[in-house]
């Protein structure tokens, strides 16, 4: 039997995590994916991690890991709410909303991609990754793995 | 036979999986233990689909429809 299936996707630090790695969360096994997910970010838009971001006033405003890139300089925040749900934060003030958006989704799905590679490998697959465009020019990755 | 896993990644995050060259249900197994390794990883996968692909292959139904022991003519 196969199966075809479709999930959506939200990123939450397992409770095991937030216990064990309480108060040092930036070494847990998601903050080092996150990293690796805004790395990717910054390899295609140039810039740096950071960890703050800035308001449209130029105010500095902490965070636990930020990406800020050339065409966003203000850049992308992101913190671990009190239940691991991982949020982003950023000031959409005067049409930011849309690169900051799509800096977000750019890192979200960068997590993903590389989430779903550690777990084939863990289930002792042979993993590849392919990014494309679709005709809409949409970023889509496909991961293959084989056992 | 090789077991293969798809799995296409939206700008939305969303994710589409294709389980193919399973026997019986080692296949629902495999699902269910990526989904728990994600989450380990920090992925909560919610499912909006889930779907045999049973019917798409045709020696599957075949074997499926008929119960053993049943005496087919030819």
């Amino acid at each position: 039997m196969s199966l075809e299936a479709s999930y959506s996707t939200d990123i939450v630090v397992p409770k095991t995590q937030m216990m064990s790695f309480q108060g040092n969360l930036k070494e847990s096994p998601c903050m080092d994916i996150l990293r690796l997910a805004m790395k990717k970010v910054i390899e295609e838009r140039g810039v740096k991690l950071d960890t703050s971001y800035t308001d449209n006033e130029g105010k500095i405003i902490g965070c636990l890991i930020s990406v800020r890139t050339n065409d966003f300089p203000r850049g992308v925040g992101a913190d671990i709410e009190g239940d691991g749900r991982v949020v982003f934060r950023y000031d959409a003030y005067g049409n930011a909303g849309t690169k900051g958006k799509a800096i977000c989704d750019e890192i979200n799905q960068n997590y993903n991609v590389i989430a779903v590679m550690k777990a084939q490998k863990r289930l002792g697959f042979n993993v590849d990754a392919k990014v494309r465009k679709t005709s809409s020019g949409q970023r889509v990755v496909t991961v293959v793995g084989v056992r | 036979m090789q077991q293969k896993i798809e799995v296409t990644v939206n700008e939305h995050g969303d994710l589409h999986v294709d389980f193919s060259g399973y026997i019986g249900a080692s296949c629902q197994f495999d699902e269910e233990e990526m989904r728990r390794m994600l989450a380990e990883l920090g992925l909560k996968a919610e499912i909006k689909g889930l779907k045999s692909k049973l019917q798409n292959e045709p020696q599957n139904k075949c074997a499926e429809k008929i119960p053993q022991g049943t005496k087919v003519r030819v």
